[in-house]
């Protein structure tokens, strides 16, 4: 696979160049991997041209992107854990991709509430997010669909999201979600 | 009672809940690994000092920077502690800063305080 390791290097440099891709991670997402990610984007102002407020809702769906996926690998087989975070950027927006297993039994309840949101203007939004949270039945494990919300409230984009079926059991989940820059 | 003190880390506030001095303060970043080990010691603190504060008043400052979604129902939590407080005698006053550019944290503050009697007072830190 990796034989010609320079031609595939350079393959794979064109390729996330040209793609505009910032950062990929391919694997267990543990809590030590989404701090190094994280940490990795704090730090990195020069490659957000200084866009504070760009950089700081990136920063914060990120953070929910992969908690989500932590949650749900832990439900998940060992065998199915890895899972795949992208950041990437074109000349308007970043792009936040994730791909993680889950069970089928969890597709429905993903979509409903992806639906939902995605169907609501930024008020209603806010609203489900306070009823949410006063309702008080959030579990460490369960988020009910909180962090969701969150990232639909911070990146004022509609999320896109697709389920493949990998076999009668489990899904592979696909999230990809938004942020236009700054318009200054 | 003995007031509580804990420095910040990368991933956690730091929490000042001071009686003596009347100083309330939880600031910076709240991304624990597990958001209800941090906090419930927090809430429970909170719950002895409502029984024994009934008068005086104190300030209550949050100063976040980034909150996580699992610490957003214990933030919410500490705020019904303090609305009780406020019931109980104790003037309460909360201030919620936030840095003048993140509309989304002055936002947050916003709707916390729809949820609870005691109105905030908002600060932009330039």
């Amino acid at each position: 696979m990796i034989t010609s390791g320079s031609h595939f290097i350079s393959e794979i440099y064109k390729m996330m160049s040209d793609q505009k891709i910032i950062l990929t991670y391919l694997g267990d997402v543990t809590p030590e991997i989404t701090n190094a990610i994280l940490k990795a984007i704090k730090t990195d102002d020069a490659r957000f041209n200084n866009e504070v407020v760009t950089k700081k809702k990136v920063y914060k769906i990120i953070v929910e992107c992969l908690e989500n996926i932590t949650r749900h690998s832990e439900r998940v087989e060992r065998k199915m854990s890895q899972s795949i975070f992208l950041l990437g950027r074109d000349d308007d927006n970043y792009y936040i991709i994730t791909g993680n297993y889950i069970y089928g039994s969890q597709v429905d309840s993903l979509k409903s509430v992806l639906n939902e949101v995605n169907n609501m203007n930024k008020e209603q939004i806010k609203d489900k997010y306070r009823e949410i949270l006063n309702e008080g039945k959030i579990s460490e494990k369960g988020g009910a669909g909180l962090g969701i919300i969150d990232i639909a409230l911070k990146s004022e984009n509609n999320i896109e999201y697709e389920f493949v079926p990998i076999d009668s059991d489990v899904s592979f989940y696909i999230f990809k979600v938004q942020v236009s820059k700054n318009q200054i | 009672m003995d007031a509580l003190r804990l420095d910040s880390t990368e991933f956690t506030p730091k929490v000042i809940f001071d009686p003596a001095g009347g100083k309330f303060e939880i600031s910076g970043e709240s991304r624990p690994e597990n958001s209800g080990k941090f906090y419930e010691p927090l809430i429970n603190w909170l719950d002895q000092y409502k029984n024994n504060a009934k008068s005086g008043s104190i300030n209550f400052e949050f100063r976040f920077e980034y909150f996580n979604s699992s610490s957003a129902k214990y933030i919410l939590d500490i705020l019904k502690h303090i609305n009780t407080i406020n019931q109980n005698g104790c003037k309460v006053k909360i201030k919620w800063s936030f840095d003048a550019l993140d509309e989304d944290m002055k936002e947050s503050g916003e709707e916390f305080s729809k949820l609870i009697d005691v109105p905030f007072e908002f600060v932009s830190i330039e």
